[in-house]
């Protein structure tokens, strides 16, 4: 029998890929972030922890991509090949740039803890320039791995420039919220953070908005596809409620209320993760083709 | 140098298959997991009493501007002197950045079950020996030795015509140059080489 012609789920990608994209991006904005509490006293002691964090978080990624997806890990050797249009070759450098610029940005904090006195000091006049290196690498990151989805027009549900902006956007509420997690242990909940926090849940809520105008005006996979997800109890819950609404809500009130919890932005940062893992797992999941038939 | 092309006339088509198992015969293909290189995809269009059915056999179209190969991080997918679209084996990460960039699904994973199962049933002469995306080479081997690709040779009906888009006396370039024969999404910009009559 001939197959018949319908919608079919795409076979390129799997869930490990939603782990590199929620990983990588989580590591990249940390990145980022380093570079800015960098400037800023009050945050300067988490300079090194982010840094040290968003290293480990790419570690994870590239772990998961490299063992559970690629067919051949052995031949990630030749993922170089194709630095001038491959996006999964881009991906490779700014990991690559994240590690070595992000560790010279943070070797001169702890060169004296470490025995490397004198690399410290003759590092530290360019800590800058290697601060910024990592964090415009860091920044790109979640953007360019999202353009991996983005960029082909063959799965319309992922062919739109809102999809690696809101990988970036999520990306970063998620390091902020992991960040001033580690700060609340100490008992102090900064409003710098539950005001950054409020302001990039408003900014997923319009890119959430715009994906879904385009996935509602779009191509009949586009629908398809987020017919699909809305259909899954898991994406329902984890994005839309728990990753996306609670999260703007609960900032809202901590800000404007002056609300002061220790354990708010634990429970934002575990929001952002959940909703951040189910946005791409179920993105990743429900990328539907159809053959391009001439009927 | 020709510049191959294909034409698939959809008229005359009748769903036989014969492409897919001569494909699969002359390559190899992992038939036991239901992957082709060439497969005949069924159409039913309409509503009752008013529907009609028609086949429609999908192939690597060999594009000239192949969306597969820019997103290859490896450069394993490349273009030949005659601009078939192949796969280097020996450098395919199996990334399958390509299986979702192609527009026309023409891609596939030969994972290591099929090359397992391909040494069982081929032996020493098993063609694939390393896990890879695997795709139609337009039978390349065989249009070297002045053969038709396996899928055009078998056709009952004739379906399938190839021939050198470049030399106006082709069948394949009379089909085109008249715009009897169309690419499938010409809005991509991909320039497939691979047409359609219907």
């Amino acid at each position: 029998m001939a197959k018949p012609m319908h919608l079919e789920r795409q076979e390129a990608y799997e869930w490990p890929v939603s782990v590199y994209l929620l990983f990588g991006g989580f590591g990249g904005a940390l990145m980022t972030l380093a570079f800015v509490f960098h400037f800023f006293a009050a945050t300067a002691p988490m300079v090194g922890l982010s840094v040290i964090s968003g290293l480990v978080m790419f570690a994870v990624a590239g772990a998961f991509l490299v063992f559970f997806d690629l067919e051949r890990p052995i031949n990630a050797i030749y993922s170089l090949n194709n630095v001038a249009k491959s996006g999964i070759s881009w991906d490779v450098v700014l990991i690559a740039l994240n590690y070595v610029f992000g560790i010279l940005f943070i070797i001169p904090e702890y060169a004296e803890l470490i025995g490397l006195g004198s690399l410290g000091s003759a590092l530290a006049p360019y800590q800058v320039f290697f601060g910024a290196i990592a964090a415009i690498a860091g920044f790109l990151f979640p953007i360019i791995s999202g353009g991996l989805l983005a960029a082909p027009a063959s799965i319309p549900l992922w062919h739109t420039p809102a999809l690696p902006l809101l990988f970036l956007v999520t990306s970063f509420a998620l390091a902020l919220s992991f960040v001033g997690s580690i700060f609340s242990v100490s008992g102090t909940v900064y409003t710098v953070f539950i005001g950054g926090i409020m302001g990039l849940s408003l900014l997923v809520f319009g890119i959430s908005l715009a994906y879904l105008e385009h996935t509602h005006n779009g191509p009949i996979e586009a629908k398809e596809g987020m017919h699909r997800m809305l259909k899954k109890v898991r994406f329902v819950l984890l994005y839309p409620i728990v990753g996306l609404a609670f999260p703007l809500v609960f900032s809202i009130y901590l800000f404007f209320a002056g609300a002061s919890f220790t354990w708010s932005l634990p429970v934002l940062a575990a929001a952002f993760f959940l909703g951040g893992f189910a946005l791409r797992n179920c993105v990743v999941n429900n990328g539907v083709q159809i053959y391009p038939w001439p009927y | 140098m020709a510049r191959y092309g294909m034409v698939i006339d959809l008229r005359s088509c009748v769903g036989c298959q014969a492409c897919s198992a001569a494909c699969a015969l002359e390559n190899q293909t992992p038939y036991w997991s239901d992957k082709w290189r060439t497969k005949v995809m069924d159409i039913e269009k309409g509503k009752y009493p008013n529907t009609s059915r028609y086949f429609v056999p999908t192939i690597c179209m060999h594009c000239d501007e192949p969306a597969c190969m820019t997103v290859c991080p490896s450069k394993a997918t490349f273009k030949n002197d005659e601009g078939f679209v192949l796969v280097n084996y020996d450098t395919c990460l199996g990334c399958k950045a390509c299986m979702a960039a192609c527009p026309y699904n023409a891609r596939y994973v030969y994972d290591k079950n099929d090359v397992r199962k391909a040494q069982e049933v081929y032996g020493d002469s098993a063609q694939h020996s390393h896990v890879h995306i695997d795709k139609c080479t337009f039978c390349q081997d065989r249009i070297a030795r002045g053969m038709e690709p396996a899928c055009v040779a078998t056709c009952p009906t004739l379906s399938r015509v190839v021939g050198d888009l470049d030399d106006p006396n082709s069948e394949v370039a009379k089909a085109v140059s008249t715009g009897l024969a169309k690419p499938l999404r010409p809005d991509l910009d991909t320039n497939p080489r691979v047409f359609y009559i219907y």
